[in-house]
C-alpha cells in the first residue's frame, strides 16, 4: 500500500515536471501538445480552401464557356461534353469524377446535334466534381468533414439563340 | 510577469509566440479566404446577369417584324430577364436567395431598360452607377445591386452594382 502510494505521488511529481517550468509557470512541451493542432491547421488550410475555390472556379467557368456554345449551336453533344472535360484534365481534376448534367427547361434532350433545340428553350449545364480529401484537414481542430456525396457544383441556364 | 514572458535561458517563452501567432493567422487566413471568394462571387454574378440580358435581348416582336422592324418586346423581355436572373442567381420571385445558395441578402434592380427608338448608336450614361454603354441596335440594359455575404467579417460591408447590356439578337 505504503508502496503504492509513493508510486503516484512520483507520478504525480513526474507530470507536473512535463507540464511545468522551473518558475512554476506552464511548460513549452504542454504549450506545443495543445496548440500544435491549431497552428498546424492555420498554416495549412489557406491551401486547401484555395484549391477548393480555384476548383470551383474552374468549373464554373467551363460551365459558362459551354453554354455560351451550346446557345448558339442548340445543343452540347457527347463530344463537346469530352472535350470539356480534357480541358479539365489538364487542370488537374480526374475524369471519373466529373459529372456533367445537361437537359433544357423543357424537358426535350440538349446533347443530339442532329435535333437542336430552338430559340427560346433555356440550356442548363451543371458540372460537378467531390470535395474529395479538401475538408479532412479540419478534424484536427474537430470539425467532421462534410459526408462524401457531397459534391462541388456550378450551374447555369442560358437562352438559345438559334432560329429552327 | 517577465518570468512568465522568458524561458530561463531569458528567450521569449513559447506561450507568447503562440498568442500573438495565431489570432495574426486566423486574421490572414479570414482575409484571404474573404477576398478570394468575393472575387469569384462577383464573376459568378455578372455572368448570371449577363445570360438574363440575354434572355431578354432574344425576345423579338412578332408583331412589329411581320412590318419590317426588328424591335424587343418590353414585357416579355422583363418577365424573361426576371425568371433568367432567378433562375442563374437561385433566387425566388421576390428576389431573396433561396435557402443554402451562396447569396444571403436580396437582390435590388436598380435600373432595366429596353431601349427601341434609339436613334443609334444610342448612348447610355449613368453617372450614379458609373455605367457607360453603346448600343448600336435596338437592346436591354440592366444593373442590379448584389450585397456580399461575408463569411468572416475581417472586410469591411461589400455591395456591387453589376451591370450588363445585351443587343437583339436575330440572324
Amino acid at each position: 500500500m505504503g508502496v503504492g502510494l509513493k508510486k503516484v505521488i512520483k507520478m504525480l511529481q513526474t507530470i507536473k515536471k512535463i507540464i511545468t517550468n522551473e518558475q512554476g509557470g506552464v511548460s513549452p512541451i504542454l504549450v506545443i501538445v495543445i496548440l500544435a493542432p491549431l497552428l498546424v491547421w492555420l498554416m495549412l488550410k489557406p491551401t486547401y480552401q484555395h484549391v477548393l475555390i480555384l476548383r470551383h472556379a474552374v468549373i464554373q467557368k467551363e460551365v459558362d464557356y459551354l453554354l455560351e456554345q451550346g446557345a448558339r449551336l442548340g445543343y452540347v453533344s457527347t463530344d463537346m461534353q469530352n472535350d470539356s472535360k480534357q480541358r479539365l484534365i489538364d487542370r488537374g481534376f480526374e475524369s471519373g469524377k466529373l459529372e456533367y448534367s445537361i437537359t433544357s427547361d423543357t424537358g426535350s434532350s440538349a446533347t443530339d446535334p442532329l435535333n437542336p433545340l430552338i430559340r427560346g428553350i433555356g440550356l442548363i449545364v451543371e458540372i460537378s466534381y467531390p470535395y474529395d480529401n479538401t475538408f479532412l484537414i479540419d478534424r484536427l481542430i474537430g470539425i467532421d468533414p462534410p459526408p462524401a456525396t457531397d459534391r462541388l457544383k456550378a450551374k447555369g441556364i442560358q437562352m438559345i439563340e438559334r432560329w429552327d | 510577469m517577465k518570468e512568465y514572458l522568458n524561458n530561463q535561458r531569458g528567450d521569449v517563452s513559447l506561450i507568447v509566440l503562440f498568442v500573438i501567432l495565431i489570432p495574426l493567422l486566423m486574421l490572414l487566413y479570414a482575409y484571404t479566404t474573404d477576398s478570394e471568394i468575393s472575387l469569384q462571387g462577383y464573376f459568378r454574378i455578372k455572368s448570371g446577369l449577363n445570360r438574363a440580358v440575354h434572355a431578354a435581348a432574344l425576345q423579338l416582336n412578332n408583331d412589329e417584324l411581320s412590318s419590317g422592324k426588328r424591335v424587343i418586346d418590353p414585357s416579355l423581355a422583363q418577365s424573361e430577364f426576371l425568371s433568367y436572373l432567378q433562375e442563374n442567381l437561385s433566387l425566388d420571385d421576390t428576389l431573396n436567395p433561396l435557402p443554402n445558395t451562396f447569396l444571403k441578402d436580396q437582390v435590388v434592380i436598380i435600373d432595366f431598360k429596353v431601349e427601341n427608338t434609339g436613334p443609334f448608336p444610342y448612348h447610355f450614361v449613368d453617372t450614379t452607377n458609373e455605367v457607360d454603354i453603346w448600343l448600336s441596335r435596338p437592346g436591354v440594359i440592366a444593373i442590379i445591386e448584389v450585397k456580399y455575404p461575408r463569411i468572416f467579417s475581417v472586410l469591411g460591408p461589400i455591395a456591387w452594382k453589376v451591370n450588363a447590356s445585351h443587343e437583339l439578337i436575330y440572324q
